[in-house]
This record gives structure tokens, sequence and C-alpha cells, in this order.
């Protein structure tokens, strides 16, 4: 039966050791229990004895010390209880003594519920999500049409878009395949869909708010904010799959894209604000008449709010 | 110079000119010889020179009318004199090649007139005309067509367009660049009018000379001195022009017309030409019927800058066999700012503010967008757009664009007000 059970975390992976000795010895160097490849880990660095008292953690004069708190080395030794953790070079250490009790069945980080799904998709998920993207893009290349056109040619911009996502897909899947050596392809393809389809359907919702407020700024502002969240959800996403970076990494990496974005997008958009412009600007999407949110003005009282616009 | 007048066209006009002079030509009354001979040496080829090369960069006509050295021309052909006084001069050329250097004393924006003046106190001049004539009767044209030399072209007077703000006479004879601002003479080698402007073959316009004798009159009364704030001059010209445009608009009833079910302004007065259109494609998700009116001057300020113009369109849509959200997305292209409307350049004019809401005219629910923008030289002077579309019905509908240029603020409101007032649907 285990004495000892041990799980060594870094940034990249987890794992658990079980020991049938009263210690173990963790560093380095081959002639070790535990054999660390952190390069701030000496190659004797720590042992951990089983005791009376609890566990001792004893430190083998590492050059870089062994931590219970951050920033206080133990000197020699020191005692921990089971389920209680020390540190060295990058590495934590969880000791549990075999008769720890068991955690209830949780995970260590709860993945969300999308996450959740995401992990259960499969080559029918990949054929629903390219269902709803076609309809949609073909949906929104038809009503753009002035005049009828034989079905096939009005399938020609949402196959364009199809091509897109199955490269950007691909591109992922491939990364995924290199660094994790793992075929996320469903994941990958249902992550990128959705952002096209999610991101569609938000620059449709955006010129509805300015249509019903009149307002291009509000239709522009709308627009760039929410395609730049969807974007930065998406990045991340796909990073956490085709990657081995934690969440923390994924997300910084992500919100630096988009901010990096978003200055360069402000600027253009706001371009047609600041340059002299040959056009009046004003949004000029229109929608159905539907649910009156709006109340419309007399004329009089319009043109009144318009004599302000001249400088006199 | 002559004004909008594409060089092809140009081509086409001549060699026709010719074609047809050698053929069919009515027979010449044998007087151009005389008019020639007895106007050539008060007739003169008009140049405006870059100060910097001395080389031409505009080149017109212009005639000697009085004793004392005034010269008329027309404003387009010196307009750069007055819009940038420092980056340009003024000279003549006489028909036996002296040069003499020019001041500029008066201009009438609206009708396309300047005065300038001579220091030549003994040269021979043109008088002018008084009185009317019929319809047919032949009479001549001078100026220097493109830098070609000094000619002489005969042709019928046509009468005055009536329809026009500012009147015009039509004459049946070809007019060429270079040849604005020269005399059209009668017989006896009186003036009656400007060459100004050309529309096409043997379609010809000049100013009634009366034009020139009013703003002569004005030059006399202040003792012949040169205006020296032309900003103000030619903004007092310009907003006259549009107040009296706008008070004779509105001063009558609007005749409607329908379009779809729409009844919107229609041939609102004589000035204004109107247009309409209508198209059922088997192929298209749609019928569609379209109308223009606008007045048929434009005003001249500078190479890329016209105004004075009144303008609007309607598209009415009926969609066939179409979703609404495939309506309306069809509808948004053509409530869009119409591109080709505008011309201006930065140095000219400001940018647009815009306004937009929702409004109820006559009992149904339009979008308006109401835009302004202010002339940088002409301040209190604007080109307001304003773009309509009716979004009461699901699958009908019609988008208006109306266009005001050159107006101030109150008559804008003011046209704008009627021109809403005049638009309802008829179910």
């Amino acid at each position: 039966m285990a004495k000892i059970i041990i799980n060594i975390e870094d940034n990249t992976h987890k794992e658990t050791y079980s020991f049938n000795t009263d210690m173990v010895s963790i560093g380095r160097g081959f002639n070790n229990d535990i054999i660390l490849s952190d390069p701030y880990v000496s190659d004797a660095h720590v042992q951990v004895e089983k005791t009376e008292a609890g566990f001792c953690i004893k430190d083998c004069n590492s050059s870089n010390g062994t931590f219970i708190e951050k920033n206080q080395p133990i000197n020699i030794s020191t005692i921990i209880n089971s389920g209680e953790c020390f540190y060295i070079g990058k590495t934590r250490i969880i000791i549990y003594d075999p008769n720890h009790p068991v955690v209830a069945a949780k995970h260590f980080v709860q993945d969300s519920f999308f996450m959740e799904l995401l992990k259960k998709t499969n080559w029918l998920s990949t054929l629903f999500f390219l269902t709803v993207f076609v309809v949609l893009y073909w949906t929104d290349g038809v009503i753009d049409l002035m005049d009828k056109e034989p079905f096939l040619k009005m399938l020609i911009p949402s196959l364009s878009f199809t091509i897109l996502i199955f490269f950007c897909a691909g591109f992922w899947t491939s990364i995924g395949l290199l660094v994790k050596k793992k075929n996320n392809f469903h994941k990958q393809f249902a992550i990128v869909s959705l952002f096209f389809s999610v991101g569609l359907i938000l620059s449709y919702l955006s010129s509805y708010a300015g249509f019903l407020l009149s307002s291009e700024v509000i239709n522009t502002s709308l627009l760039i904010i929410s395609e730049l969240i969807l974007f930065f959800i998406v990045i991340q996403l796909t990073l956490r799959f085709a990657t081995n970076i934690s969440k923390k990494v994924s997300l910084i990496v992500a919100g630096s894209l988009c901010l990096m974005l978003f200055l360069p997008v402000s600027i253009v958009s706001a371009e047609k604000y600041l340059d002299f412009n040959q056009l009046p600007v004003y949004s000029s999407y229109l929608f159905p008449p539907a649910v009156k949110f709006v109340i419309a003005k007399t004329p009089d009282l319009f043109l009144k709010d318009c004599a302000k616009l001249f400088s006199n | 110079m002559l004004k909008k007048q594409p060089a092809h066209v140009l081509l086409i006009l001549i060699t026709t000119t010719l074609f047809f002079s050698l053929t069919f030509s009515a027979p010449l009354s044998g007087k151009a010889e005389e008019v020639y001979s007895h106007s050539k040496m008060a007739v003169y080829q008009i140049r405006v020179l870059d100060s910097a090369t001395k080389e031409k960069v505009v080149i017109g006509s212009g005639f000697r009318f009085s004793a004392d050295g005034y010269i008329a021309t027309n404003y387009h052909v010196i307009s750069k004199i007055i819009l940038h006084p420092n980056r340009y001069l003024l000279e003549c050329l006489h028909e036996d090649g002296r040069k003499e250097s020019l001041e500029l004393i008066d201009t009438d924006i609206v009708n396309d007139v300047a005065i300038l003046k001579s220091k030549l106190n003994s040269a021979p001049y043109l008088k002018l005309s008084n009185t009317t004539m019929p319809k047919g009767k032949r009479i001549y044209s001078m100026g220097n067509p493109r830098d070609l030399g000094m000619t002489i072209v005969e042709g019928n007077y046509n009468g005055l367009i009536e329809e026009s703000m500012y009147k015009r006479i039509l004459f049946s004879g070809s007019l060429n660049p270079g040849m604005s601002g020269g005399p059209a003479l009668d017989k006896d080698g009186r003036v009656i009018g400007i060459n100004v402007s050309t529309y096409g073959q043997q379609l010809s316009f000049f100013v009634p000379i009366t034009y020139l004798q009013i703003l002569f009159n004005d030059v006399k009364k202040r003792g012949g001195t040169a205006i020296s704030d032309w900003n103000q001059r030619l903004l007092g010209q310009l907003s006259t022009h549009q107040q009296q445009q706008v008070d004779k608009i509105l001063s009558k009833p609007w005749k409607t017309v329908l379009i779809g079910d729409v009844s919107a302004p229609g041939q609102i007065d004589t000035i204004f030409k109107c247009w309409a259109e209508t198209e059922d494609k088997d192929d298209s998700y749609f019928k569609r019927a379209y109308y223009y009116g606008s007045s048929t001057d434009l005003l001249y300020l500078d190479e890329d800058l016209q105004t004075g113009k009144i303008e609007f369109s309607y598209l009415w849509f009926e969609g066939k066999q179409i979703s609404s959200l495939h309506f309306y997305s069809i509808l948004s292209r053509f409530f869009m700012p119409y591109k080709k409307l505008f011309h201006s350049n930065k140095q000219d004019i400001n940018n647009f503010n815009t306004r937009q809401s929702f409004i109820k005219i006559n009992g149904s629910d339009w979008k308006i967008s109401f835009s302004t923008r202010e002339f940088k030289k002409f301040k209190n002077l604007y080109e307001v757009y304003v773009t309509l579309v009716s979004v009461s019905e699901k699958k009908k509908g019609i988008t208006i664009h109306l266009s005001l240029l050159g107006i101030t603020k109150d008559n804008a409101i003011r046209f704008v007000d009627r021109f809403l007032e005049n638009i309802s649907w008829q179910k």
C-alpha cells in the first residue's frame, strides 16, 4: 500500500506519483525518485519523509531553495500536513497521505458549459454548424439581390465564406497537431463557424439598433465592440484547443490582439467623420416595420432641430 | 472657354457644322463679312495668365462697348481672378496682335457677365442694341475659338428661354470653347447678347444685353471704380438670387405628382424640368417608378464649384414575391446618399452636419435625414441635402432625395417644410 502520494504541477501539466517508501527524493538528477525537468530545480533538491508528526520536508542545500509560502524559503526542514503544498523552482508539489479524504468528484478547474459542449463535437456537429452557416450567409446574400438569380449562383457568396471557415479551422487544427499532437478539427470548426455566424447576426443587430435610434455612430460603435468581443472569445478558445498555453496566457494574447485591432479599426471608422467627406454620413440601413420602439416626430419639430445644424 | 463641353463633342460639333455648311445650310445672308470688318477691332481675346509663368490658363473673348474703355466678357472666363486674386493676371489680345493688361471692375455671377477696363482711351467700340427682334432673324457671334484666331459665326435668333430663372437667348449656331464672352451682333453690328454656353449641335446661348446694361449702370453710379470686396459682392448676388428663386417658387400652390401610391411635389415651378420612367422587369424582385425634377440652371462659381440648383428625385418600389426583410434591404440602397450630386472639394466647402429621425407626415411613418454644409467663401450659404424613405408598408416604399444648392438657412427650412407638407400616401 502506498505511503506517500505526491502531486506535481507546473505550467503545462500535472502528474500524481505514489510511493511505498517513507522517504522520497525530488530533484533534477537521475538518482531521484521523482525527476523534474524544471531548470530552477537542483540535482538533489528536496526530500519528503513521512513521520509521526506529519510530512517532513528537508531541503538538500538546493540553489534556489524550497518554499511553503512564496518568498519564504524553509530552513533545512519543516513539517507539513497531508493536502498541503510546497514549491521548488516553478513547480508546485502537494503531498497526500493515502488516507486523505477524497475530494468530492469535481474537476480541479471547472470547465464552462460551452467548453463541455465543445468537447462533445463530432462530424455530426460539424455538419450542423456548416448548415447553419451556409443558410445564414445564403440568406444574407439573397436579401441583397435586386434581380432573380439561378439558385447555384446565389450559393456562390456563401460558398466562398465556407472555404474561408474550412481554411481557418484547418489552420488551427494543424497548429494543434503540431503542438499538442491531437486532432481537434471538429472543435475548431465549431468555434470558427460560430464566429462567422454570430458575427453576421451581430452586424444585423447593430444596423437594426442604428436604424431604430437613427444613428450611424451607434451602428458603427456597436458593430466594432460586439465583433471585437466575439473575436476575443474565439481567439482564446482556438488557442486553448490548439496549444498548451494556460487560460491566463490565452486571455492575455486574445486581449492584446483585440486591443491592437481596436485602434486601427476605430480610426478607419472615424475617418468619415473627421476628414472631408463628399457625402453626408447617416445610417441608411432599413428594416421592415415591426414593433414601434421609437416615437416619430412631427415635421415641424424635426425641422426646428435641423435649424441648429446651421452655423448662425 | 465655354462651359461644360467635352472635347470629343466639340470635335463632332465642328465637323458636323462644316458638313452642314457645305451642303444643306440655309443661304447665308452675306452680311457676315460686313459685320466682321465693322466689329473686329472691338473684339478681343481675353486671357487669364498664371502669375508665375505668365502662360495662359483660361482663354475667352470680350468686346469693348464704351468710348471710355469698358470691356464685357463672361464671369466664368475671369472667375479665377476673383476667387484666387494673387495667382492670376488678366490681359487681352487685340485683333492686330497687341497685348494689354486689364482691370476687373465688376461682375454679375448670376447672369455670367463681367466688366473689365482698358487703359486705351481711343479705340473702336461696339454699340449695344435696345430693340427686340423676331425669331428666325440672322445674327452673328464673334470670338476666338480654341485660340485659333478671331472668327464670326452666323446663325438664327430663336428668342428668350423663358423657363429659366436666368434668361438666355437661344442661338441656332455653333459656339466653341474660347468664344465665351464674345459679342452676339445683329446685322447692323449692334450687340444683342454675350456668348455664354452651348448645349450640343447648333444649340447655343447668349446672355441678353440688358444684364450688361444693368451692371454697367451700377458701375457708372459708383463712378467707375472697381469692386474691392469680391466675396461680399458675389455673396450679395447669390443671396439675392436664391431669395428671389425661393420666394417665386413658394408664392404659388405646388403641383403634385402621383408616383406609386405616394403623392409628392411635381413640377413646382416653370423653372423645373421633370422626367419620369417606370420599370417592371420579369427577373426583378420589384416594380419601380422613377421621377426626377430639377431647376434648369446651375450657377457657375468655379471649375469644380456650382450652385443655385434645386433638384429632387423619387424612386418608388413595389416588391414581387419577396420577403419584407429583402424588400427593405433593397430600399436601403436607394436611401443612401446619391453620389453623383456632389463634386465639391474641401477648399470650397465644409463637412456635412446631419440630423436623422423618424417623422410622421400626413399620418404615415417616414425616416428622414437632413444634412447641410456651408460654403467656406460664401458664409451663410449652404448646400442642403434631404433624404426620405417611407417605413410604413411591408413591401411598398419610396425614397426621396432633395438637394438645394446655395441656399440660406431660413429659405432651406421654409422650402423643406413646404416640400414635406406636399407628401402623402394615397390609398
